[in-house]
């Protein structure tokens, strides 16, 4: 049986009420402690992915059982033999080590209520609670360095441009939301510990218990953190395993008419470049290593693929940059597709028009023309949006069909305008992914 | 808590260090010492004497000597027999100054 509901609660709700130190001498001394609220449930372990919720098993009541909480020493994920031995010798049992984050804690019980509080006096229950104050304090400092970082690289994908906001946004918003709510729920895990010393130090009597209003905010930030961090993983997961690089196209099936540059550019002789790697040409090494440099090592250098695709899924759009290169009788030829479908065709429109403004402000990811030089709007049947431009041998289109957008640029000595018909085909769906 | 700029020792931290003055003691016979010679008027309780025994021993109060499957036994230090001289002093100088007011 699983209760939501936990050591900090109030007794009504289950077995849960923590308690503070009584003075030494006066009756039942105090201890940091969960009460047995409702007769007849047993804690049995903390559950799974939780640390707020615990699982409980029915049994015959027993009126005098006590739970008692004992912090872990740092590092302690099981109590130690000798631990053991003392709360054994007065006739407490352990039960479970609670608690997976700053506080963790072991739970014993005894049935007997005339037996010693585990913790006799303020002071030493106090100094328990050094570990996990500390912890509490590296754990809260980590979460902030994990939401800023997140919010930096959420900030690093929004700039990146058109391409990669949709997709910094879709991933690293709710990463940075997660670690929001992390920070918060380290923070109130610390406020309501130190909380709790603070009343320790002032000796109040008993009851003394653990902040419930400071509990019940823990218990809802992590009911959002742990839904949160399972999507993020799932969404993490899913980017990885169905992303791929330098996937040659001769294995690629995309599911849609792929243009190639064999088709453009083809013809007698028309050789697609090979891949070079590190053992036949030294010069597939680093990008941009200065001539005056010393020599890269052998590890910097690297097979460079050519006619390849790069994929990468997320959530929220499909990518895919299909790099194709060769020689025929015309001369050398390149064509690069930047390919995209989004989640609506709204934001497929957004993304072209992001395309389009980056390209014209001179941005070298998107464009090699000069940034003055304009779009032109050209009616091609079957694209809602059709744009390019030419300067020499170098052309550039943007086009956009219901999810789908592209962004093609074509070196060669072929006029394109003679295949914008099948470059709009590009952005039919003809086969499932 | 009598820390590193120590203060007067508790109850409890005195009447531990006073259990080890003889001999070595472990969990349990500290339990027992106490009660015994306080007659029952300091109870430690597990995780008060589990606590304090962590702490003398990252102090170099005490040191361990034994250690027979759960069962660990502890030995009083020279700087843990200095600290509990030190508070018995105390301890006689505020008996003192009070017997003299008297």
């Amino acid at each position: 049986m699983m209760q939501k509901g936990a050591f900090y609660e109030t007794a009504e709700r289950l077995c849960d009420k923590t308690s503070a130190c009584q003075r030494p001498g006066s009756s039942g001394h105090g201890a940091l402690a969960v009460r047995h609220g409702r007769p007849g449930l047993f804690l049995e372990r903390q559950a799974n992915f939780s640390t707020q919720s615990f699982r409980f098993r029915r049994g015959t009541p027993r009126n005098g059982r006590r739970y008692r909480l004992c912090p872990a020493k740092y590092g302690d994920t099981a109590p130690s033999e000798e631990l053991l031995e003392l709360y054994a010798d007065q006739g407490w049992q352990y039960v479970v080590c609670a608690g997976r984050g700053t506080i963790c804690v072991h739970v014993f019980f005894h049935d007997d209520p005339a037996a010693p509080e585990p913790f006799t006096d303020t002071d030493s229950l106090i100094y328990a609670l050094r570990t996990p104050i500390r912890r509490g304090f590296a754990t809260l400092l980590f979460s902030g360095y994990l939401l800023f970082h997140a919010i930096t690289r959420l900030s690093w994908g929004l700039d990146r441009g058109p391409i990669y906001r949709l997709e910094a946004i879709g991933f690293y918003v709710p990463i940075c939301i997660c670690f929001f709510l992390l920070l918060m729920d380290r923070g109130v895990n610390l406020a309501a510990l130190l909380l709790f010393r603070r009343r320790l130090r002032q000796e109040k009597q008993p009851p003394l218990p653990y902040s419930a209003t400071l509990f019940r905010a823990q218990t809802v930030l992590e009911a959002f953190i742990v839904p949160l961090f399972l999507f993020i993983l799932f969404s993490f997961g899913f980017s990885t395993l169905s992303s791929r690089s330098d996937l040659p196209l001769t294995n690629w099936d995309p599911d849609f008419p792929l243009l190639t540059l064999a088709e453009v550019d083809g013809g007698d002789g028309w050789t697609p470049d090979e891949n070079q790697t590190p053992d036949e040409n030294r010069t597939a090494g680093p990008q941009g290593w200065p001539d005056s440099f010393p020599p890269p090592p052998p590890s910097a250098f690297h097979t460079v693929t050519c006619n390849d695709v790069d994929i990468d899924r997320s959530l929220v759009r499909t990518r895919y940059f299909i790099d194709q290169s060769g020689s025929g009788a015309r001369g050398r030829a390149s064509m690069e597709i930047h390919y995209f479908i989004d989640p609506t065709a709204r934001s497929a429109q957004s993304l072209l028009e992001g395309l389009e403004q980056a390209a014209l402000t001179g941005d070298g990811y998107y464009s090699q023309l000069p940034a003055s030089l304009p779009f032109q709007e050209a009616a091609v049947p079957g694209a809602e949006a059709f744009r390019f431009r030419r300067d020499g041998i170098h052309w550039e289109i943007l086009a956009q069909k219901d999810r789908r957008a592209l962004l093609l640029s074509y070196e060669g000595s072929r006029d394109l305008s003679q295949w914008f018909p099948q470059i709009v085909q590009l952005l039919t769906q003809t086969s499932e992914p | 808590m009598g820390g590193k700029d120590r203060g007067p020792l508790t109850e409890p931290m005195f009447y531990v260090l006073m259990s080890f003055l003889k001999r070595d003691m472990c969990g349990t016979e500290i339990t027992e010492f106490v009660a015994r010679k306080t007659r029952d008027r300091v109870r430690l309780g597990p995780g008060t004497l589990y606590t304090l025994l962590g702490k003398f021993q990252e102090e170099g109060l005490i040191q361990e000597t034994e250690v027979d499957g759960r069962k660990r036994t502890y030995r009083l230090t020279g700087k843990g027999r200095a600290v509990f001289q030190e508070e018995l002093d105390r301890l006689r100088a505020c008996l003192n100054d009070a017997e003299e007011e008297i």
